[in-house]
């Protein structure tokens, strides 16, 4: 359901299927906290191959966010093809989470929220 | 005749009774209220609609929001109507694209709210669904059978571990892709119908 690996300076995890929704939200959430848990805070969650999402899952992946901020990490998502990459416009999504085109060569911060 | 459910048939004839425009077509499907069925079905529903915004030469955005809107509704009914299935109605004219959701199970639940039917004194009021730092979502009572769906946003600034920030957007990315977007409780029939609409030519 979904495969992760240390790339440079933060984790990778990818959604393997088509979609990213009720089906598989909990189990994503479960799977995202462990790795959190065991000291990677800083991850890419890659949608590359999904094409469908709905509001479980970005539900699920907003949970996962404020888990990561608590402790000062932070999750951004690369590969959104262009209706999931809507549907995160369409909830401001895209000013909360930072959105990569591809899996970028490090982590920069979300929106400078580590630049204090 | 549609393989379907008794109030489905009575919701069809209804719609083709009353509500139906000239030059309106309309397409209908079952739903079984089941996560496996969500992507099937809506592989069925979005290339009539891609047929259909092709002809009034619409861009993919519309697309892209009826189906963000479809999916939003059919988890709805997997979620929360406790219905075993529910009716997808979709009519489709030049101006506008209208998705329907009908079935017959719990009606929408209004947060401190005695229940349905709204009290008719209350017409014009609006209640609180959810509420974030970045948006508010309300239900506008319409009649003492309907409510429809309205949304506030507020300035997103630095995210921090104090910023309030839902987990809930199914009615909000409904309300956000349609132009207008209504809930409606029929006591008589006991039957719950989401509608939302979707111009064409923006």
């Amino acid at each position: 359901m979904f495969e992760s690996f240390k790339y440079n300076d933060y984790y990778v995890v990818k959604i393997k299927g088509r979609e990213a929704t009720l089906k598989n939200a909990e189990k994503f959430k479960e799977y995202v906290t462990s790795i959190i848990k065991e000291g990677d805070h800083f991850l890419v969650i890659s949608f590359e191959g999904v094409k469908y999402i709905d509001s479980t899952f970005m539900g699920a992946l907003v949970s996962l966010l404020k888990y990561a901020l608590f402790v000062k990490g932070d999750i951004a998502v690369a590969n959104l093809n262009k209706d999931i990459y809507n549907l995160f416009c369409l909830v401001r999504m895209e000013k909360v989470i930072m959105i990569y085109d591809k899996l970028p060569d490090s982590f920069t911060g979300s929106f400078g929220r580590y630049s204090e | 005749m549609i393989n379907c459910p008794i109030h489905s048939l009575v919701v069809l004839d209804d719609i083709v009774n009353k509500n139906i425009k000239v030059g309106q077509k309309i397409k209908h499907y079952t739903f079984d209220n089941r996560t496996e069925g969500i992507y099937p079905l809506l592989n069925k529903i979005i290339p009539e609609i891609e047929q259909h915004t092709r002809v009034y030469g619409r861009n993919d955005r519309t697309l892209s929001l009826c189906k963000h809107l479809l999916i939003e509704l059919l988890t709805n009914g997997v979620k929360h109507s406790d219905a075993d299935t529910s009716l997808i109605v979709i009519l489709l004219d030049e101006k506008e694209i209208e998705v329907s959701k009908y079935d017959d199970g719990k009606p929408f639940v209004l947060k401190d709210y005695p229940g349905w039917p709204l009290n008719s004194i209350h017409k014009g009021k609006k209640l609180l669904i959810h509420k974030d730092d970045f948006f508010a979502l309300y239900a506008r009572i319409e009649s003492e059978n309907m409510i429809s769906f309205e949304f506030e946003e507020y300035p997103i600034g630095t995210l921090n571990v104090t910023t309030n920030l839902a987990e809930h957007y199914g009615l909000l990315i409904i309300t956000k892709a349609s132009n207008s977007f209504s809930y409606r409780y029929s006591n008589g029939g006991m039957i719950n119908h989401f509608k939302a609409v979707i111009a064409l030519g923006e």
